[in-house]
């Protein structure tokens, strides 16, 4: 299994009481799954969509990070390419972050990505 | 002790809640692992002639109506037809590309993959391919030292979608991944349970102590309600799980990997939960958290890389298998082809002339069980005055594929001639076998009858269509990258 780790990002937040969400999706027609952990706390596993991280403030104050971890399989064998999509909403801007990589170490791949909010 | 927790009636306790959870996750885990070997019936693998749209133009390919399929990045397919060559070397070649496949697309989601609407189909399916064959098909030149070449494209504005075997295979990958997911979060966590354990010898001592103070609860509760059966039996799940805890830990790590996992992620929950305190120690537990931190990490990462391997491999079986399935879309598909035909006599490039140049639709369905085609055909060919007169094919085909093994017949009608001319008529009438012989190599056969003027030993009269081929596909292995 390819393992790959993408860059550190940081998501602003802004100092409301509404809601920061998370969907993680898969590109290239491949199929994949994730778990998100909130200050080592696992929140979700499995297919996120919209998934309520918390409000902006608590986020803010607690300086709080994200880390999600995704299996992506290459059920799509056309090709060998797979993403890995986050999108975040709810903060001072919504946001996407996207790693691409190509399978080239058997039929799945791990990437693990860690979000800081500030 | 998974079933000794459970059967004690431990869920009211977070600290085995906790420990459940993550042993019914793993145990999940080895469930869909379990489930997946068991699936029944054949592996269903993407089976296909190599039908190129320039064999089909030059008359090589094993059938004038081609299976509908989804092209791979790169794909390159070997002909040899027995009934005009004096070995099996093959002698027709095609390289196929589908430029879509060749770039990321992030955002192409694996519903839309399955299921897409025409524009996308049109993007999935397009592809261009370059074929080579030995002069068969009439044409100015002489045949015996030509050789002939093709360009031509295949999209489909139907594809179809996916089968319900792919859904079912889906959903079980989707287990793989949760059960998988929850190994690797435990794997992530051994350095910070092993730092949790050396720095706090009262880390377990949190353990029990919870497990104490949620039966007391339980207990207070059975004597407010003055049941005493269940009282009994709370003091004896209490005592039964402390002795349990402390012999684990005393035995150190060898005789508990089978919870530990569980055991050491709750214990970091609960310690970043509650910050460890002075106070009472229990020697058990003191000696364990002494002597074993580095022993139980380790065998934790064994543990957890162990299980991780059985069920990558698990998966990758069923990867394997939704990939073959993606092959077989069911439903209404329909494609179109084109393509141009030249002939490179022996004397050079310059005496290049063209031989033919068509345009056809396919239109198809797939049954999803049996796996049956109906598929039909309707291609124009013009050919310069020189060569003959332009054609007109129309005809069917129905093919069955049982396990890893295809068979099909067809009938193509061909009408020749332009208009104020005459219309002279043949038939192509041949039945198709293929069978798949390895990974990414197919072996197809076609017996029966051509059109008149098509490769065969008797040109005038329509000739036995013969062929041996095989196929194979580069996109699987990972062999294009472009970064």
């Amino acid at each position: 299994v390819k393992e790959i780790t993408g860059a550190p990002q940081t998501y602003l937040l802004d100092t409301s009481n509404d809601d920061v969400r998370l969907s993680v999706a898969f590109g290239d027609g491949q199929s994949g799954d994730s778990d998100v952990e909130l200050d080592g706390v696992l929140l979700a596993s499995g297919s996120l969509r919209d998934l309520m991280l918390g409000s902006n403030k608590q986020l803010k104050a607690a300086k709080s990070t994200i880390i999600v971890r995704s299996l992506v399989d290459h059920t799509n064998d056309n090709t060998n390419h797979l993403s890995v999509v986050y999108d975040l909403k709810g903060g001072d801007a919504p946001a996407r972050i996207v790693v691409t990589s190509t399978f080239d170490k058997g039929p799945s791949a791990s990437i693990k990505q860690v979000i800081k909010f500030s | 002790l998974a079933y000794k927790l459970e059967g004690r009636k431990v869920p009211r306790i977070p600290i085995a809640v906790m420990l459940s959870t993550f042993l019914t996750t793993v145990a999940g885990a080895l469930t869909a692992s379990s489930a997946a070997a068991q699936i029944p019936g054949p592996t269903i693998q993407d089976l296909k002639t190599p039908d190129s749209p320039g064999f089909v133009l030059l008359g090589v390919s094993p059938s004038a109506v081609e299976r509908p399929s989804t092209p791979k990045a790169l794909g390159v397919s070997l002909l040899s037809a027995v009934t005009s060559g004096d070995n099996l070397l093959p002698s027709d070649y095609a390289v196929t590309v589908a430029p879509y496949w060749l770039v990321g697309h992030p955002d192409l989601h694996a519903t839309q993959y399955y299921d897409p609407d025409a524009a996308q189909s049109l993007r999935q399916t397009f592809a261009i391919s370059f074929a080579s064959a030995k002069s068969t098909v009439k044409g100015a030149a002489d045949t015996a030292s030509s050789t002939d070449f093709s360009l031509g494209f295949r999209a489909a504005l139907l594809e179809g979608h996916g089968s319900e075997q792919i859904r079912s295979l889906n959903r079980q990958l989707s287990a793989y991944r949760i059960g998988r997911l929850a190994l690797i979060r435990a794997r992530d966590r051994v350095p910070d349970v092993q730092s949790t354990l050396i720095s706090s010898d009262a880390g377990l001592k949190y353990l029990t102590d919870t497990i104490d103070e949620e039966f007391k609860k339980r207990i207070e509760a059975d004597d407010r309600e003055k049941n005493n059966a269940q009282k009994m039996e709370d003091v004896a799940a209490q005592g039964d799980l402390l002795a349990q805890i402390r012999a684990m830990w005393a035995a150190k790590a060898d005789s508990v990997v089978d919870v530990l996992p569980a055991m050491l992620t709750a214990l970091a929950e609960l310690s970043s939960a509650h910050p460890p305190a002075d106070g009472q120690n229990i020697d058990l537990l003191k000696k364990a958290a002494a002597e074993g931190p580095t022993r139980i990490a380790a065998r934790v990462n064994d543990v957890s890389t162990t299980l991780l391997t059985t069920l990558e491999s698990d998966a990758g079986g069923t990867v394997t298998k939704v990939a073959g399935e993606d092959h077989l879309r069911r439903g209404m598909m329909l494609s179109f082809a084109g393509a141009f035909a030249s002939r490179v006599p022996a004397s050079g490039v310059g005496d290049t002339e063209l031989l033919r140049w068509g345009f056809w639709a396919t239109p198809s369905y797939r049954l999803d069980k049996p796996l049956i085609d109906v598929i039909g055909v309707v291609r124009y060919i013009d050919r310069p005055d020189s060569i003959g007169t332009n054609l007109f094919d129309f005809g069917a085909r129905i093919a069955h594929q049982v396990g890893s093994f295809v068979y099909s017949g067809e009938y193509v009608q061909r009408i020749e001639g332009k208009v104020g001319t005459s219309h002279p008529t043949s038939e192509r009438l041949d039945v198709n076998v293929e069978y798949k012989i390895g990974d990414e190599l197919y072996l197809t056969a076609s017996f029966g009858r051509n059109f008149v003027g098509e490769p065969g030993p008797s040109e005038s009269k329509g000739g036995l269509v013969s062929i041996l081929g095989v196929n194979i596909g580069l996109g699987q292995k990972q062999t294009v990258t472009v970064q």
